[in-house]
């Protein structure tokens, strides 16, 4: 990428005012995905920079009994450095599984949520806990789901022109929680994925349950979700064919290769496994 | 744009596009080569310094984010005590990193000791793996991380205690 201009705002008011005078400047944070070899050719027309990493309230972190808010220019090792049990198990996991800890240090979780063309680790476990992500753009604020963040055909529809400032994360305990990476670990790959399993039972009945295939494009369906909810782990065999058969369904529906429509069956049924196994006989 | 920044505990400064990476930087107007510039992606892990307290890797930092900061590289963190108890450790259990990987591998395992002075086997092969390095016996590696933290602690009691 060709600079022309960097600003380098040091408050959030001066970010919005930086970003209302050049709606077309490309927000950095980390910089591990612009300035990556892959990404950072230096062909095509200089553009303007507005910073973020000197701008304090973007990496402010807190908790109330319901849900953790960070702020979107929080590094991912910052998010490791909150003492146990600050965020939900199973996006600590997913976070560690990210990048290494050097590229950690300089990439953000508003970085990884928005990166356009794919969606990166950190989309699935989010949107699979209805984190909520606010934008911000001139005095204008929105709290969007971070579900809605799928487009058409499933790929991502990220926000343009818009600051993504803070990340809420709603907080409660899941009695399975599954990130399977797909891929090679710790690469930026073009063609990785990442399987998550969310389920939480009360009394050997399934009370909710989620679960995105995301890569290029994110598999949802939140019908086939509750279809599920209510019926008695551990599910019966015909159960389990009947989800798979409608998640099948679903995969062509979207377009899904069939490689990876295979690959995802075949983790959702080890999921079904585990959640089985986990119950009390 | 002009960069002035803290370099090895020295004032300096340079001039640079505000795209440039601070790998590049290092290397080409302070020669410093001890920062290796292969994969320029982040995946390599040979271009490591510290920048602020923070190990990262320097391919993937823009000159802009260099104003103001303290870098420190593998030339500067020679001067250290924790380098000293780093090539002890190392030398004592027989992993004597290339001069490819010997600054990088040094720079993560420091950054390791200095959040647990006294790292697991397996948080010492995670951090080192940072590193691109294929011809290291992982035992070694993690003997020598652990004889370092073991000088390291000596080191600080004798300090405290002085
Ligand atoms: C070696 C390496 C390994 C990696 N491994 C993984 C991996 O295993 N899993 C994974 O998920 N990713 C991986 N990545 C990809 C990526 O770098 C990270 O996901 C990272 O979190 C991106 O964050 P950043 O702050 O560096 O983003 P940046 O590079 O600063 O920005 C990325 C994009 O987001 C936009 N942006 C940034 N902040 C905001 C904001 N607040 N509001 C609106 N837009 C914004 C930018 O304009 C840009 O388009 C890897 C990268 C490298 C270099
Ligand atoms: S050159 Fe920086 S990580 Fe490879
Ligand atoms: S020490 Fe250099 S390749 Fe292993």
């Amino acid at each position: 990428m060709l600079i022309d201009e960097v600003i380098v705002p040091s408050t959030l008011s001066e970010t919005l005012t930086a970003l209302k005078r050049n709606p077309e400047a490309v927000l950095c944070a980390g910089g591990t995905e612009l300035f990556s070899e892959e990404s950072a050719g230096r062909s095509g027309p200089a553009r303007s920079l507005i910073s973020l990493h000197s701008v304090p309230e973007l990496r402010h972190v807190s908790r109330t009994d319901h849900y953790v808010e960070v702020g979107s220019a929080t590094t991912l090792s910052e998010l490791l450095a909150l003492k146990e049990g600050f965020l939900p198990d199973p996006l600590r996991d997913v976070v560690r599984g990210i990048g290494t800890f050097a590229v950690r240090n300089l990439a953000t979780l508003g970085g990884n949520l928005s990166c356009p063309g794919r969606f990166r680790d950190c989309f699935p476990i989010l949107a699979c806990m209805d984190a909520l992500a606010e934008y911000r753009q001139g005095t204008a604020a929105r709290w969007v789901n971070l579900n809605r963040l799928i487009g058409t055909g499933g790929t991502p529809d990220i926000p343009r022109g818009e600051l993504l400032t803070r990340i809420r994360i709603p907080l409660g305990e899941w009695s399975l929680g599954i990130a399977h990476k797909i891929g090679f670990p710790r690469i930026n790959s073009r063609s990785s994925s990442l399987f998550v399993f969310l389920a939480r039972t009360e009394k050997r009945v399934l009370s909710s349950i989620r679960l995105i295939f995301s890569g290029d494009q994110a598999v949802r369906s939140r019908e086939i979700e509750a279809s599920l909810v209510g019926k008695k782990i551990p599910l019966s065999a015909r159960e389990t064919e009947t989800a798979l058969g409608a998640f099948a369904a679903h995969c062509a529906q979207a377009g899904v290769p069939d490689s990876s429509a295979t690959r995802f069956l075949g983790l959702v049924r080890r999921a079904i496994g585990q959640l089985n196994e986990g119950a009390p006989s | 744009m002009k960069l002035d920044f803290i370099l090895n505990g020295e004032d300096v400064s340079c001039q640079a596009e505000a795209g440039d990476r601070l790998s590049e930087i290092l290397r080409d107007r302070f020669s410093l080569l001890g920062v290796k510039s292969d994969c320029r992606s982040g995946h390599c892990g040979l271009c490591l310094v510290s920048l602020n307290g923070r190990t990262v890797p320097a391919c993937l930092v823009p000159a802009f984010r260099v104003r103001g900061s303290e870098v420190i590289t593998i030339e500067g963190f020679e001067q250290t005590d924790e380098y000293s108890d780093l090539r002890e450790g190392f030398r004592k259990s027989g992993a004597e990193p290339c001069e490819f990987c010997r600054g990088a591998l040094l720079l993560a395992a420091a950054s390791l000791l200095e959040e647990r002075p006294r790292p697991e086997a397996q948080e010492i092969l995670e951090r080192l793996s940072t590193v691109f390095c294929r011809c290291h016996d992982p035992a070694a590696l993690v003997r020598g991380v652990q004889t370092a933290a073991e000088l390291r602690a000596r080191r600080m009691y004798f300090r405290a205690h002085r």
